[in-house]
């Protein structure tokens, strides 16, 4: 934060935000590219994206310049690798396994791998978690609001 | 259930519809009847009455699940990719089934009678032209066109979206008339209205249940129905077939199940179906929702795909509509 | 007097005793399901929708203002005792009612949010009772171009939702009106920054954007340091406002009210403005805009009594012209409709029972919400002594599973758990996420009304100015610009004085 080293500012928070910001730009910038553009009377699909894609860009660039040359914009601290790993995990799991699992074993799975990710609980306080968690998503969804998705999916039949 | 089943196999065989039925030992466990949009719409409505008098009949749950997103698109998607047993079954509307797909392009996830096996057409939602009075001076069809032909490119007709049935009606008017105006798509036709009764937009193709409460208050006035004939709801109001032949634009729902069904199942469904669009007390609920209820053949409800497809596509090549 | 007769037939109808109970239930199931974390207002109505459909006509409106009081409700709960928004409304509610959580002032802030959405329902429903006609007529003034120059406004309006860095917000804003025109292009049909997938050509669903960038990014975050957390929210505090509080709440609350009951009766969005707008007046007006953002309950008080009074008033146009101004109401219309009822201009006039009824009902839905929530407020904050590696696991599997019943689509689970990476490189990056949501929110808005100005105006712009009300928004828009910008300006020459 103090340090006016350059490498530092290089990867401040400020400076790597003008980056994503630019490169964000530049992403939808190219796939506006392929839409058409039209005038501004029939303005085409890629006319107001690409305007502020422009925008997006030029503005990531000011930050990121600010950033570089004042050299102060705050360090990033280290990423939580464990927790983003195995709480997105959970996510997908229950994503791509609802329809094949069905309520309670997704309901289960991510349980178990989300209260993996804090490592603060043990592998019984897991299992009762995920049996609560289940029985509690069983009796609300599926048998108080009939949500039309199955317990046991169609992976096990 | 083995009550219900010959039960409701007996009232069939009473009804004169299917006699072979017996056959098929037909649901054994719960159907899903998908709706490729979210509760409360048109399609829903006659989804959960249909799956409400199917359970009766066939003494298994019937379920709606409505699956929204894309358009529609995701809902008959995935019921394509479903096994083909007669468990998961599809109600569609026009858009859905003769549409998209030629708009969508090649990438497009289904073809509707390669993927799709047609059990039965349930309704005719009629689309009806409109205009603003205050913006229009016309009050029939021919002066309309006259008008229209004065005054190139000056109206603009809003619509539910580029490609809806609205927005194709307005197309398929222009081109059979030899009229231009300027098309105003919205997300839907609720956010098209309030612009159609300030002036903003000065025509519409849109369903009846949406428009006719401000046609009888004078805010708008209706000039012709888009269906080939005058419609039930106002026997005084002619279709604009009469002025300009041939001309049909109406949004329509029917079941389909995935292709490779069994005959047997789609038979029983198709006849189960038939006989519930021809109670009185169906005819009635659906008639008050400005809905005109139908009742079709597999073989009907394939050939109405086939034609409608056919049109919209000489539409959309015409018009220039498909995105590049 | 007309007024009175119309309300005593409408209180008759709603205060009916199995019409009160249905009131009630509405409001309890509501909120008990609006408050699992993850599922807001649509997903919940979405859910509890199909219940209202075996019920009489007058009974199942009833029911279903009840649930979405409590819904809603029960979405600010979340969005204050664990910065989780079920909707766009509740962004706002989040930003200050969060940090007053964190202070362990939870209950004032439920409190507050109740009592201040109560007076706004009470108010509004008088309004509305008064002046449905002509307010109706009033949202028909607003055409492609006057929305245009109100979303242009509302951009303007959202930067004050930062506290950080303005240029950051900026950007977050613009990235937000870019992910919000993912999908297919209404005009065009062609499909946008979707990479091919059909699911994703209706767009980013908000609640799949909101849960991951909240919800899954906040949960990484907060694994970073191990149940600090849960200390923080350890001391309850009181749960009752102190005088002091009380006095602070009472203008923001008023003008809350002003702004939701206005807004809500544009259709093309109004009601989603008025929370924001509010926050952003509420801001500007504060003694000490630096408390905002770290827990002034200027900004829970406004936003949530000027959502209550939008989404009150976002009733008129639904009633009178059949136009439906968000999600929910949609949803509303539709279940009118399965009981044959079409909304339109005869409404009023042909089902004057069901009308006044609705409306007092929601009056009694905001009573209900009030006797039964200031109750719950103690158990609601209890909740969060519970220690987090518990809790945390709960939050993911109720925000997956209304993430997925908003659509009953898996393709929004698997955004939302994208979305949640996201969420937490923005954390990292020190970037706030309130801007980007509204942004998402306008984005497709801004973008639709400006191609249609210029369609209907034949692509001549200066038109913009010759609409005197939309030439009016605009100068506003100019004038808050220089406004929101100025202090700014002052404060980064006081550094560069400093130095």
């Amino acid at each position: 934060m103090n340090g006016k080293s350059p490498l530092k500012a290089l990867v401040s928070q400020d400076a790597l935000s003008g980056l994503m910001f630019m490169a964000v730009a530049g992403g939808f910038a190219l796939l506006a590219k392929e839409l058409s553009l039209g005038t501004a009377l029939r303005m085409g699909a890629g006319y107001f994206p690409l305007a502020l894609s422009g925008l997006l860009g030029l503005i990531g660039f000011a930050i990121f310049v600010r950033a570089v040359l004042s050299g102060c914009g705050g360090a990033v601290t280290p990423f939580a690798w464990r927790g983003l790993i195995l709480v997105v995990a959970s996510v997908l799991v229950f994503g791509f396994g609802l329809n094949g699992l069905g309520l309670g074993p997704a309901v289960a799975i991510s349980a178990l791998l989300a209260t993996m990710a804090s490592g603060q609980v043990g592998w019984r306080g897991s299992l009762v978690l995920s049996a609560v968690l289940v029985v509690f998503t069983w009796l609300v969804f599926i048998l108080g609001l009939g949500l039309p998705i199955p317990l046991i999916g169609t992976w096990f039949s | 259930m083995k009550l219900a089943s010959l039960a409701a196999a007996g009232l069939s065989f009473a009804l004169g519809t299917a006699p072979v039925l017996a056959d098929t030992a037909y649901p054994t466990k719960a159907v899903t009847i998908v709706v490729p949009f979210s509760a409360g719409g048109t399609a829903d409505i006659i989804a959960r009455m249909a799956a409400e008098n199917l359970q009766k009949k066939l003494g298994q749950p019937f379920v709606v699940e409505n699956i929204g997103g894309g358009g529609g698109v995701s809902g008959v998607e995935k019921v394509t990719k479903s096994a083909p047993d007669g468990y998961t079954l599809v109600l569609a509307s026009t858009s859905n089934l003769a549409v998209h797909p030629t708009l969508y392009g090649e990438k497009f996830p289904y073809q509707t009678l390669r993927d799709l096996k047609p059990i039965g057409q349930v309704s005719v939602v009629p689309n009806v032209l409109v205009i603003n009075p205050d913006k229009i001076p016309a009050r029939t069809v021919p002066d309309l066109i006259a008008y229209l032909k004065a005054n190139p490119d000056k109206v603009s007709f809003g619509s539910a979206g580029t490609g809806t049935t609205q927005h194709l009606a307005g197309e398929l008017f222009m081109q059979k008339t030899g009229t231009q105006m300027v098309h105003i798509p919205y997300k839907g036709s609720s956010a098209m209205l309030p612009d159609l009764l300030s002036g903003n937009v000065e025509l519409a193709f849109d369903n009846v249940p949406l428009l006719l409460p401000h046609v009888k208050s004078g805010k708008l006035v209706a000039l012709a129905v888009a269906t080939p004939e005058r419609e039930k709801f106002d026997k005084n109001l002619p279709a604009v077939a009469e002025f300009v032949p041939g001309f049909e634009a109406t949004a329509w729902h029917g079941f389909l199940a995935p292709a490779g069904t069994p005959d047997a199942v789609t038979d029983k469904l198709s006849a189960e179906i038939q006989a519930f669009m021809q109670q009185p007390e169906t005819i009635k609920k659906l008639e008050e929702l400005g809905i005109t209820p139908v009742s079709s053949t597999p073989a009907q409800f394939t050939d109405l795909i086939k034609s409608m497809t056919v049109q919209w596509k000489e539409v959309i090549e015409k018009g220039n509509i498909k995105p590049q | 007097m007309d007024l009175f007769s119309n309300l005593a037939l409408g209180f008759a109808t709603s205060l009916s005793v199995h019409n009160l109970a249905y009131c009630f239930v509405g409001a309890l199931f509501g909120t008990l399901i609006g408050v699992l974390p993850g599922l807001g207002p649509v997903a919940t109505i979405a859910m509890l929708l199909p219940i209202t459909f075996g019920l009489e006509p007058v009974s199942a409106l009833i029911m279903l203002a009840g649930i979405y009081y409590g819904a809603q409700y029960g979405g600010s709960t979340t969005a204050i005792l664990i910065n989780l928004p079920g909707e766009s409304t509740s962004v706002v509610t989040a930003i200050d009612g969060y940090q007053m959580a964190r202070k362990g002032k939870a209950g004032t802030a439920l409190a507050t949010a109740a009592l201040g959405s109560f007076f706004a329902g009470t108010i509004t429903t008088v309004f509305i009772a008064l002046f449905a006609p002509p307010l109706a007529r009033l949202a028909l003034e607003f055409g492609p171009p006057e929305y245009f120059a109100l979303m242009v406004l509302g951009l303007i309006a959202s930067i004050t939702l930062a506290s950080g860095s303005l240029m950051k917000a900026l950007a977050m804003i613009l990235l937000g009106l870019l992910l919000g025109l993912i999908g297919r292009d209404i005009y065009t049909t062609e499909a946008r920054f979707t990479f091919g997938l059909e699911n994703l050509s209706d767009g980013l669903q908000f609640v799949a954007l909101a849960m991951g960038i909240y919800g899954v990014g906040e949960i990484v975050r907060n694994l970073e340091t191990p149940e600090q957390r849960s200390v923080a929210v350890a001391k309850v505090g009181g749960l009752i406002l102190t005088r002091e509080e009380f006095r602070r709440i009472i203008a923001p609350v008023l003008r809350g009210t002003g702004i939701g009951s206005i807004l809500g009766i544009l259709p093309g969005g109004g009601a989603l403005l008025s929370s924001f707008a509010s926050y952003a007046v509420e801001k500007k007006l504060a003694r000490d805009p630096g408390e905002f953002g770290k827990g002034a309950i200027e900004g829970v008080a406004g936003p949530e009594s000027a959502n209550n009074a939008g989404a009150q008033s976002s009733f008129i146009p639904m009633l009178t012209l059949g136009i439906p101004s968000n999600p929910v109401m949609a949803l509303m219309v539709g279940a009118l409709i399965i009981h044959g009822i079409t909304p339109g201009p005869a409404f009023v006039a042909e089902k004057p029972q069901l009308f006044w009824g609705l409306i007092a009902s929601m009056w009694v839905g905001n009573l209900m919400l009030v006797v039964l929530n200031l109750p719950l407020i103690g158990i609601w904050v209890r909740l969060l002594t519970v220690p987090y590696r518990y809790l945390f696991p709960a939050i993911i599997v109720f925000s997956a599973i209304g993430v997925f019943s908003v659509n009953n689509n898996v393709a929004d689970v698997l955004v939302m758990a994208g979305m949640g990476v996201f969420g937490y490189v923005l954390y990292k990056l020190n970037c706030e996420p309130a801007p980007l949501l509204l942004g998402f929110i306008l984005g497709p808005m801004l973008e639709e009304n400006l191609r249609r100005s210029m369609l209907l105006f034949r692509g001549d712009a200066l038109q913009f100015f010759e609409r005197p009300l939309t030439a009016t928004l605009l100068g506003i828009a100019a004038v808050s610009l220089i406004v929101v910008l100025l202090p700014n300006v002052s404060r980064k020459r006081e550094v560069v004085f400093k130095e």
